[in-house]
């Protein structure tokens, strides 16, 4: 953009659209770097529960069963570290609404997930892995599909809802087997999305 | 280009300041810098423009050792924005009738 310091009479109309059309695909850009953070956290929720649901089925080398133990709790808690890092660095300059509607989501899902803990177990006095798995998926499904409208971003709406029906049949299911349908879900929902929203971006 | 259009955003850089800082909540200087792509001493003073107009807010702090100015819209700026919008849009719906 040229420098310009006050005038208005050589900038016309068609400039003015121009002008706003440049800066509307600048946040467009924007929102499809992001996508940078659907795939991480699609690939950290759901690598952990396939792979629950695979060492079950595969008989794998004890050192192999070993080392899977451990990517259950640090993928989740290096996609934390990634998003620390990104939206830290890489958003540091800028604050949007759609940022801080997405961190109160998410931040909401984790409350509501010890709230639901809770209740279970004030319900029913104990620890049933079976019921709580689809009560977490439908809270998922739900902030998935939220994240979507606040990105106006189809494909993660249409997550957010197979999510849930993959959460209804998940009930239906032993818990092992539940771990399948949850790591499908995060790849269909987030995963997949964050792929296309991402590859988007130059375009 | 029409009379009525506002004069303080019918201008290259402040408009283009208050198209990003319209979806954003507030955004810093030097992200302004890149968006604008236009030189310090000129996005300053659209700045300062803007700000004597109340369409938008500016804060100064610091942060470490450096100078840290962060933007964000008003509610006037907002209004103001929206009006000169439909009236860029009367403007072209006019031509392409009189196109046709």
């Amino acid at each position: 953009m040229e420098p310009t310091n006050s005038s208005s009479e050589s900038f016309d109309e068609n400039q003015s659209l121009l002008v706003i059309r440049e800066m509307i695909q600048l946040s467009k850009k924007k929102i499809r770097n992001d996508g940078i953070l659907l795939i991480v956290w699609g690939y950290a929720a759901s690598l952990p529960s396939l792979i629950s649901y695979f060492k079950e089925i595969l008989f794998l080398p004890n050192r192999i069963m070993f080392l899977l133990k451990f990517v259950d709790p640090v993928l989740p808690l290096l996609a934390l570290a990634f998003t620390i890092y990104y939206i830290l660095n890489e958003r540091k300059k800028v604050t949007t609404y759609i940022g801080a509607s997405l961190r109160y989501v998410w931040i909401s899902l984790f409350g509501c997930m010890v709230l639901t803990n809770l209740i279970l177990n004030n319900v029913t006095h104990e620890v049933n892995f079976t019921l709580q798995h689809p009560l977490f998926m439908v809270l998922t499904a739900f902030a998935i599909l939220v994240t979507g409208v606040i990105l106006r971003y189809k494909p993660v709406i249409l997550g957010g809802v197979v999510f849930g029906i993959l959460a209804y049949f998940a009930s239906l299911l032993p818990l092992h087997d539940q771990f399948l349908l949850d790591g499908i879900g995060w790849l269909l929902a987030l995963a997949i999305p964050g792929h296309i929203l991402y590859f988007k971006r130059d375009k | 280009m029409f009379k009525d259009l506002d004069p303080i955003l019918h201008s290259q850089v402040r408009l283009a300041v208050m198209s990003v800082l319209l979806s954003v909540k507030t955004a810093q200087f030097s992200y302004l810098l890149e968006a604008t792509k236009t030189t310090r001493g000129n996005l300053s003073f659209q700045l300062n423009k803007l700000n004597e107009a109340e369409y938008i807010e500016i804060r100064k702090s610091v942060k470490g050792n450096y100078p840290l100015t962060t933007c964000n819209i008003t509610q006037k700026g907002v209004e103001a924005y929206e009006i000169y919008i439909n009236s860029i849009s009367e403007y072209f719906r006019i031509s392409k009738n009189q196109v046709e």
